[in-house]
């Protein structure tokens, strides 16, 4: 049996590319369509291919938890990205004045 | 306090939820178990600096309040170190001397074809000494050759060509050269074993369990197992070069696969310090009997895991025992090295880490890329012949470049987000065998999610924190008996 619903999430605390991870993460178990994106809401129609028992709406519960943390990961990213790549520079191509590159990256 | 008013500032990583706590990991390995109710403020900037927690993230690589540029540093050169495997390229090459096999094993990967006399199954020694030419232009300081089949103690005169001429051509390259040879020991004599013995050439064999395990699928091309000869064979090694200059690898069938424990027991029997407990890889005549050698990624780990655990107690016993797989999986949580398993690392280790030379001189970027070729005709991770191309113009190949990308985790969905990706990697070959695609899809990939499960079982033994179990886990790391590495 399969279910569907209609999922509404406000577009100021998740953002499409949260929406699209989760959604990615959720392949196997469902078929997620991106209905419609507005300046106020993003508005998802889930179907999951085989409840195994749950009801449908603790599966909608653990996909919109799943969001949440997908929106907290790209903040996090965003938050540390420049540091991420000073990293990876400093790895490979080490150089002498990393305080002046720092003060003037200002990550 | 940064220019938001907060007292410390974040440093890369990603996150997993567990039952007890969120699994912090960040780009460098290092991770840290944190308290859930603590999660939220930590990521707002809100932890108090005066806690353990504050400490333990600061030490550990998650946030910083002070001296960034060390602290990039400092992870920089963490990061370096586990890369390492970028700056030792090609390290291994692999020799397939012949597809010719004694044996006809069910799940048997190489497509191996019968013993027939046929010249052009073998690899000749015009070929092995173009390959091996090849192989001597990669810049790694050191290499592995390693002699596969077929059954390579079946062209023994080629095998033994090559070592000689590895010789002559390290005088001049000034090499660390490691010779080993995959064999399944039916064919191996007390000369060959002189040789090897006389050559430093080490021996890696399969043993599957005790005899009727072993002979459900390991049996002789006319018939007959093989368990007998292969125990006599091991006895000799042992006695011949000593103990851990042979390796020996299991193959989980359903055979097996409830019976793990057996098979852990036969392996000390036989003399063996380690097993390495590993999936049935879906090629060959492996995927041709797969209804008959199926079982579940969720059944492996199962049994995998409660092997693990007799493991564990064996250990505990006082004997030194090692699972080769777990011992990798450690490697890479608790120490900032890299492993040398190109399956587990981003990039993947296809071309760049290991490379496979067919009997006709075809390049191929891993057995499983040979092994696809030779199943469906397929030469899409074939980079070059030893006979018409340079090493260039293999090894720096667009072809190469694109399969290495494909295999980069940091740009995949799913991995790109995932909290083991320092740990772990992803195979283009076996991704464009099951989907067409070399990037493959993560939700539905059975190597992902048995990654990820066995990432999950090593996390809880280490968020259980037993001081015991960790100390066996250390003297699997360090080799060394566990009464060496307890601190009390």
């Amino acid at each position: 049996m399969t279910e569907k619903m209609r999922l509404e999430l406000p577009s100021d605390a998740y953002s499409h590319e949260a929406i699209m991870n989760a959604a990615y993460d959720y392949t196997e178990k469902a078929v997620i369509r991106i209905d419609s994106i507005t300046a106020e809401k993003i508005s998802v129609t889930i179907k999951f291919k085989n409840l195994e028992g749950f009801p449908l709406s603790e599966l909608i519960d653990q996909f919109t938890a799943s969001v949440l943390d997908h929106q907290v990961q790209i903040n996090i990213n965003r938050d540390t990205q420049k540091i991420r790549e000073m990293i990876i520079a400093q790895a490979f191509e080490p150089c002498d004045n990393l305080e002046e590159i720092v003060a003037a990256v200002k990550p | 306090m940064n220019s938001a008013g907060q007292p410390y500032r974040l440093l890369p990583f990603r996150f997993r939820r567990r039952l007890k706590s969120v699994l912090l990991v960040n780009d460098v390995g290092e991770f840290y178990f944190l308290k859930k109710q603590l999660f939220d403020a930590f990521i707002a900037g809100n932890l108090d600096k005066k806690t353990g927690e504050f400490a333990d993230l600061k030490a550990n690589g998650f946030l910083f309040d002070s001296h960034l540029a060390e602290t990039i540093d400092l992870l920089a050169t963490k990061f370096r170190t586990k890369k390492r495997f970028l700056y030792d390229f090609t390290n291994l090459h692999m020799f397939v001397l012949t597809r010719r096999c004694n044996q006809e094993c069910a799940y048997c990967h190489a497509a191996s074809v019968g013993d027939a006399d046929t010249a052009d199954l073998d690899m000749a020694k015009d070929t092995a000494r173009k390959a091996l030419e090849i192989a001597f232009k990669t810049p790694a300081p050191a290499i592995k050759i390693e002699f596969q089949g077929g059954e390579p103690l079946l062209n023994l005169d080629t095998l033994k060509s090559i070592v000689d001429y590895a010789k002559e051509l390290n005088e001049t390259a000034q090499k660390h050269v490691e010779f080993v040879v995959c064999t399944n020991l039916v064919a191996l004599t007390e000369n060959t074993l002189d040789y090897f013995k006389e050559n430093h050439i080490d021996i890696s064999t399969s043993l599957d369990g005790p005899r009727d395990i072993h002979d459900a699928c390991r049996t002789l091309l006319h018939g007959g197992g093989t368990y007998d000869i292969v125990s006599e064979k091991i006895a000799w090694i042992n006695e011949a070069l000593g103990y851990n200059r042979l390796s020996a690898l299991l193959t989980v069938t359903p055979y097996n696969l409830y019976r793990l424990d057996e098979v852990v027991d036969e392996y000390i029997r036989q003399g063996l310090g380690s097993i390495f407990i590993r999936m049935l890889n879906p090629f060959g005549r492996a995927y041709l009997n797969r209804s008959n050698l199926y079982y579940s990624v969720s059944e492996f780990v199962e049994n995998y895991a409660k092997t693990l655990d007799y493991i564990i107690r064996i250990n505990l016993g006082g004997k030194f025992f090692s699972e080769y797989f777990a011992a990798l999986l450690l490697t890479k949580i608790l120490t900032p090295f890299a492993t040398g398993f190109v399956d587990l690392q981003s990039p993947g280790g296809l071309g760049i880490s290991g490379v496979v030379y067919d009997t006709n001189g075809d390049i191929y970027v891993s057995d499983e890329a040979r092994m696809l070729a030779a199943t469906t005709g397929d030469k899409a991770f074939c980079i070059g012949n030893v006979h018409d191309n340079s090493w260039k113009d293999a090894f720096c190949s667009p072809q190469l470049r694109t399969i290495v990308e494909a295999s980069c985790i940091e740009s995949l969905p799913g991995c790109a987000w995932c909290a083991y990706q320092p740990y772990c990697g992803n195979d283009p070959v076996r991704n464009y065998a099951s989907s067409g695609n070399m990037r493959g899809k993560r939700p539905e990939d059975e190597s992902c999610k048995r990654h990820w499960a066995l990432f999950d079982l090593m996390f809880d033994y280490l968020e259980e924190n037993g001081p015991n179990v960790q100390d066996v886990f250390w003297s699997w790391l360090t080799e060394r008996r566990l009464d060496e590495v307890k601190l009390n």
